[in-house]
């Protein structure tokens, strides 16, 4: 190889790290809509306080309707993430959790305690949201460190 | 989302001539970084034409660093591009090539 000068290995480095931050940015484009799913996750658990079997039907629905922006990355975004497995388990204990308010909320409308639904639907807006906030800075932390921890 | 597995693919320190040419650094450093990327945003990422990507395309894939995938999604051809596992290997020993020189000249 045609050794090269230090001013250029570093050049060439910090081009590598300005093309990952490209990559962060394209994962993030969807963000405000991620952030639009997580509160209508919350209204469709909160609606639970409300009586009837449709009413069930539609909240339930929605929240699972709303899993796939929260969780997903568009095809608009021209870039498909590169997630390990720990992300992976990671991302399946979050919908654990979610999965949990949407329990919370069935009970209260089952038990007819409509402040249990409505503590449910707090819940899942608080998870959903910090979903969204993890997951978004675990795939810039998963992007950037490979450039910065050797 | 695709599987990937978490352990470090480099074989040590290596620097790569035909990946240290700038377009295909960045070329590398975007697919190094995702599971697959597309060929349009690629392109537009880096001002390039549709033909002088190809031919910075065509020179990783023949050296075996690269894949293509063709989908076919609203009546429309999208190329899909991923650094296959040799790819990474060579790309992570090229930073760290990159890492080691940076620290010899300081």
């Amino acid at each position: 190889m045609d050794q090269i000068d230090p001013q250029t290995a570093q050049a060439a480095l910090a081009d590598i790290r300005h093309q990952r931050e490209f990559v962060v940015e394209r994962l993030d484009t969807m963000r405000p809509l991620r952030m639009s799913a997580a509160g209508a996750m919350g209204v469709a658990v909160a609606s639970l306080a409300l009586p009837g079997t449709i009413v069930a039907g539609v909240a339930t629905f929605v929240f699972t309707a709303s899993l796939l922006p929260l969780l997903a990355t568009p095809t608009s975004a021209g870039v498909v993430p590169r997630d390990g497995r720990r992300a992976l388990s990671q991302l399946y204990l979050a919908c654990m959790a979610l999965f949990g308010t949407l329990t919370l909320g069935l009970v209260g409308h089952q038990q007819h305690q409509a402040w249990v639904s409505l503590l449910g639907g707090v819940a899942a807006t608080v998870v959903a949201i910090l979903t969204v906030q993890w997951r978004r800075g675990s795939l810039r932390r998963q992007v950037l460190a490979e450039t910065t921890h050797r | 989302m695709t599987l990937e597995p978490e352990a470090p693919t480099t074989s040590g320190p290596l620097f790569d001539d035909l990946i240290h040419v700038p377009n295909r650094l960045r070329i590398c450093a975007i697919l190094a970084s995702t599971a697959s990327v597309e060929f349009a945003t690629l392109r537009d990422r880096l001002q390039l034409s549709d033909s002088a990507l190809s031919k910075h395309l065509s020179a990783l894939e023949q050296a075996g660093y690269l894949q293509t995938t063709r989908t076919l999604r609203a009546s429309r051809h999208r190329v899909h591009l991923a650094l296959t596992t040799q790819g990474r290997q060579a790309y992570d020993g090229h930073v760290q090539a990159l890492h080691g020189i940076l620290a010899t000249g300081a």
